[in-house]
């Protein structure tokens, strides 16, 4: 099943597949933001905010269009 | 250098780790500062006195790679690749936090191919080794091959041995490229070749970030004969150079997981 991180809830902890091939994945990229890598949710902000999560001891917050290109598991 | 000229050292580093803090401390000046990203968004210059000599510090906006996002990135990394300028850097220094040192490392595998030469300061060791990340130094000077100083930008402490190495000529070679897959390699060898640019990454940036040379038309003339897939490039760029980083990191960081961090 094809799952995005925009999917998941507070709390939850999974490993990114894959980051779609769009405009921003270079700099998805360059945060760190890279297939195999474990990440949890810090937060998602109400009223489809952006989605607060950390990635090591990197705080990232991500716009609810940009999590929507990360594959997760 | 002009031999009248004092030397010119540029802060270069990640966003929010004290870039201004050590400007400050080192220049004696009161720029603003904060505990967040984004304070400082222009280029300024401060002056330090060391042995009679004046040498010139730059301090600029933080980034988070060599391709620009917004306008003071943008400003960063013109400054960065322009080496023709009057006002360009004989020296830099890539300020990193051992808090966040994967992230920071990055942007020194991309800057660290400009082959500028180019000094690495760690800041916040002693903080991140309150919360558990500790980070060796040592094993993280084997792993590059440029000066490397730990530093406390808030405390003072290292700041003798950075000023003697503002300066000592520092040579940074050419290396082998990382951020290139092998069969793609060759290209990128005849378009340097091509525009006369002696750092492959230099060629390389030109050929993935369209805002950063002049020459448009014939830069898209070359993407197009040889084929080159720029987005794929650029991508394949980044998720190279964390597996290189990845090769030496576990050497570099450990981290104590009853502490909690961040």
């Amino acid at each position: 099943m094809e799952i995005r991180l925009s999917d998941f809830k507070i709390k939850q902890i999974g490993v990114i597949k894959q980051v779609l091939d769009n405009h921003i994945a270079a700099k998805l990229f360059e945060y760190g933001i890279l297939p195999g890598v474990q990440f949890s949710i810090l937060n998602k902000a109400p009223f489809k905010g952006p989605i607060f999560i950390q990635i090591d001891n990197n705080r990232i917050a991500l716009r609810r269009s940009e999590a929507a290109f990360i594959m997760v598991e | 250098m002009k031999p009248n000229e004092s030397l010119k050292i540029a802060l270069v580093g990640n966003p929010n780790l004290g870039k201004t803090t050590l400007f400050n401390k080192l220049c004696g000046l009161n720029q603003r500062t904060g505990n967040y990203p984004g304070v400082t968004v222009d280029k300024k210059k401060g002056y330090l006195k060391a042995d009679g000599k004046k040498i010139e510090i730059v301090d600029l906006p933080g980034i988070n790679g060599l391709y620009p996002n917004s306008k003071d990135e943008e400003l960063v990394v013109k400054y960065l690749l322009n080496s023709e300028a009057e006002d360009y850097p004989d020296k830099i220094v890539l300020i990193v936090s051992a808090l966040n040192l994967k992230r920071n490392l990055f942007l020194y595998e991309q800057i660290r191919d400009l082959n500028i030469p180019l000094i690495l300061a760690v800041n916040m060791v002693d903080l991140a080794a309150r919360r558990g990340i500790f980070v060796d130094i040592d094993a993280l000077r084997k792993a590059v091959d440029i000066p490397i100083v730990k530093i406390s930008a808030k405390k003072g402490t290292g700041f003798a041995e950075l000023i003697t190495l503002f300066e000592e000529e520092i040579v940074v070679k050419p290396r082998k490229t990382t951020y290139i897959q092998e069969d793609q390699e060759a290209i990128l060898d005849t378009y340097s070749q091509l525009t006369n640019e002696a750092s492959k990454y230099k060629a390389f940036l030109a050929i993935t970030e369209p805002n950063l040379t002049d020459d448009q038309a014939e830069k898209d003339q070359f993407i197009l004969e040889n084929e080159v897939n720029v987005r794929e490039w650029k991508t394949n760029a980044s998720i190279l150079r964390y597996k290189h980083i990845k090769t030496y990191f576990d050497t570099v960081q450990s981290i104590d997981k009853t502490k909690n961090n961040p």
